[in-house]
């Protein structure tokens, strides 16, 4: 040892760390344990191993010789050494870089061509919790400036934002691109007179071969009069469908053959491709990256958060955003997260709802991975927002399955979704007693709340047939009951015997009062349904509400009618 | 060829969740009703509820069935083990629940961030009783658990 201080300050916390892991372990300390606590709370102490060993050896000693009373009562004098410093929440999120407390502004731009499920629900949560996180503004924007290939759905913009709220986000500001259109010309034609932007009228292929020879069209090189004429025109709608584009100009020699001279607008028919909240109104529409960074630009954006796959479009945006000499906005992106066992193609689900819509009910089936089909599966907006947050926003892909989901949201819902009695394959008994007996089954372990039921001499009662094996049960909330043929003889209420003789708790319903119940099993791309009897108590629930089907799994509650109860389950 | 998908399944003491895991006469099995103290819990996210990081012990009894071994494993609480925490971008383990493995032995392979590769070696001598990885940690995570051979005890499916 260095010194003898340095080597009582050592004894002191060897102390500490053998009397606690005597505490927590009955009594006993192992030395190998201590030593490894020592040496991950201090290791420069790893060069004097030797050193420690025997000192750690000859306390643990010490502290396993001395009665539990006695290291409770010494552990009091170095309780201080071993209890950690009070835990600050873990950040979840790691600072962004290039933020000015009150200066980020963030957004979530999706296209309204489909509901938000959990890939894209990943940047609308982050890029919300950064700019709330810095005080700053969080937009919501909405691009739709695609009506051939992605066509906007009408009720979609709607859906979207009841889909934002349920996450609990709100957004201080909120656009659609397609009634702007006049501003994304402006700067079309303010790009153009920066000699940024060229009208290409060469057939589409012979375009593609010229700009991969590093020449481009022959009329990049006309001026900008000619330029600006000619995109007149293509607003005008005096160009056909692919008889013109407008492109912005790169470096032709560029090695991402795409990033070259990308095109800004083109042409779309509107009379065949009707936009849903413009018409036929325009026909030259703004690229994805044109819109988005003049947007980005105008709106004052300082961090766009998105996924690896845009890495291209920056490269490519950022030669608008030169041309126009404007500030690039700081762009992180995240890896990718593989979504496992989720269904969440937009494509596969739009054919699955349209080619089947007797079979799935719509965005909002519980087989899908979109916002509403997981709210409707009993899947709390909080649990998505703390599965997205663990995962962050590094550059690492990252995989997912319905299970990681599942373990948050069971933690949560444990804490707060009441209890009920269901019963899946009913075997009936009756009940022998002299007396009625009444069952108190409280409606959470937490709560003195109880649901009672009488149940009298001779009355029937249903319990699992799985559960019928036994020759004593302990029915929940009820007492002891002894299995004799299609007899359930009551022999007390003491809950020793449960532990005892491993006397099985299980849950029942009265024969003759319950609740038909279906639970609707989302497997893979069935939906199975398990009938059953519930208990009275189900009926004092609503539409929405989630609850735990005792021994079997937290269901949320999705229709009720005059004859049944419909539940989706969630998860165990 | 043993089955890459097949996952150890865990019994924790104390547990009342279905299905339930009995262990007595050098056998085991496994059935939805209440028959022990151990039932069932998600390993994915059970690392901290059976292993005391902080003093490398076990934190509650459990049972580890390992459906390739066709045994299961129970290792008492308190009991002490080698922990060896491995994290890198990409970690490739060499070594499952229920090996044995001697000291220096290789457990793991890791790529680095500078895609630099390491191996990782066994701390000690004895049986892997848990691997648990860091719940969607990125870059991956795992900590494996190593006991005294002499201290597990091992049951046959019944």
């Amino acid at each position: 040892m260095t010194s003898s201080n340095g080597s009582k300050d050592l004894e002191k916390i060897v102390w500490a760390y053998a009397l606690k892991n005597a505490l927590d372990y009955d009594g006993k300390a192992v030395t190998k344990s201590v030593i490894s606590k020592v040496f991950k709370e201090k290791s420069e102490l790893r060069s004097k191993a030797k050193d420690v060993v025997s000192i750690v050896s000859d306390i643990v000693d010490k502290v396993n010789r001395m009665t539990y009373e006695e290291q409770v009562k010494l552990f009091e004098q170095y309780k201080e050494l071993v209890t950690p410093p009070e835990r600050k929440e873990k950040e979840l999120l790691p600072p962004l870089p290039n933020a000015v407390e009150g200066r980020v502004v963030t957004r979530f731009a999706p296209n309204p061509d489909f509901v938000i499920h959990l890939g894209n629900a990943r940047p609308a949560i982050l890029s919300h919790e950064y700019a709330r996180k810095y005080k700053g503004r969080f937009i919501l924007r909405f691009e739709d400036t695609d009506p051939r290939t992605k066509t906007p759905i009408k009720e979609v913009y709607d859906l979207i934002k009841e889909d934002l709220k349920w996450l609990d986000i709100r957004w201080d500001e909120e656009y659609i691109q397609s009634l702007r259109m006049e501003v994304f010309y402006e700067i079309a034609k303010e790009l153009i007179k920066k000699n940024g932007a060229y009208v290409d009228t060469c057939e589409l292929e012979e375009s593609k071969k010229l700009i991969k020879e590093g020449i481009g069209c022959p009329t990049r090189e006309n001026p900008v009069s000619w330029q600006l004429e000619h995109f007149e025109k293509m607003i005008e709608g005096y160009y056909g469908e692919g008889e013109a584009v407008l492109r912005v100009k790169t470096d032709l020699k560029h090695p991402d053959i795409s990033v070259r001279d990308w095109v800004a607008f083109r042409i779309i028919d509107t009379g065949k491709h009707l936009h849903p909240l413009v018409g036929d109104k325009y026909v030259a529409w703004p690229t994805y990256n044109f819109a988005v960074s003049v947007d980005d630009h105008l709106m004052g954006i300082t961090h766009i958060l998105r996924g690896k796959e845009h890495t291209q479009n920056a490269t490519k945006q950022m030669f608008l955003f030169n041309h126009m000499g404007w500030k690039y906005p700081t762009a992180i992106h995240f890896g990718r997260v593989h979504f496992e066992g989720f269904i969440m193609s937009k494509s596969k689900i739009r054919e699955l709802i349209s080619k089947e819509p007797n079979r799935f009910w719509g965005y909002e089936d519980p087989r899908f991975g979109t916002l509403r089909g997981l709210r409707r599966r009993g899947i709390l907006p909080q649990a998505i927002k703390q599965l997205i947050l663990e995962v962050g926003i590094k550059g690492t892909d990252t995989r997912i399955t319905y299970t990681n989901l599942a373990a948050i949201n069971r933690k949560i819902l444990d804490e707060k979704a009441h209890r009920i009695m269901f019963v899946y394959e009913p075997q009936e008994y009756t009940i022998v007693t002299d007396v009625p007996l009444e069952s108190k089954v409280p409606i959470h372990p937490s709560s003195e709340k109880t649901r009672v039921y009488t149940i009298k001499p001779r009355d029937k009662i249903c319990i699992n047939k799985s559960d019928s094996n036994s020759k004593v049960v302990r029915l929940l909330g009820l007492g002891n009951f002894m299995v004799e043929g299609d007899k359930l003889r009551y022999i007390g209420s003491d809950i020793s015997i449960v532990k005892e003789h491993r006397v099985p708790i299980i849950q029942w319903v009265p024969c003759t009062q319950n609740v038909n119940v279906s639970v609707y099993r989302p497997s893979g791309l069935d939906l199975l349904v398990q009938k059953g009897y519930s208990e009275l108590g189900i009926l004092d629930y609503k539409v929405d509400d989630k609850l735990q089907f005792i021994r079997y799994g937290f269901v949320r509650v999705d229709q009720i009618t005059d004859n049944e109860i419909k539940v989706v389950f969630a998860h165990e | 060829m043993r089955n890459i998908y097949e996952y150890p399944s865990l019994f924790i003491k104390g547990t009342r969740n279905p299905p339930f895991c009995k262990v007595e006469n050098e056998c085991y099995h496994i059935s939805m009703r209440e028959s022990s103290e151990f039932g069932y819990a998600m390993i994915e996210n059970s690392l901290e509820k059976v292993i005391d990081i902080d003093y490398s012990r076990v934190r509650e009894d459990y049972c580890l069935e390992i459906p390739w071994l066709g045994k299961a494993l129970k290792i008492a609480r308190g009991t002490p083990l080698e922990l060896t925490e491995i994290s890198a971008m990409k970690v490739l383990l060499v070594k499952r629940e229920g090996d044995y493995v001697s000291k220096g032995e290789i457990i793991a392979h890791t790529i680095t961030v500078k895609d630099a590769s390491r191996s990782i070696r066994a701390g000690s001598e004895g049986v892997i009783v848990f691997i648990g990885s860091r719940s969607l940690s990125n870059p991956e995570a795992y900590v494996v658990a190593v006991a005294d051979s002499d201290i597990v005890e091992w049951f046959k499916r019944s």
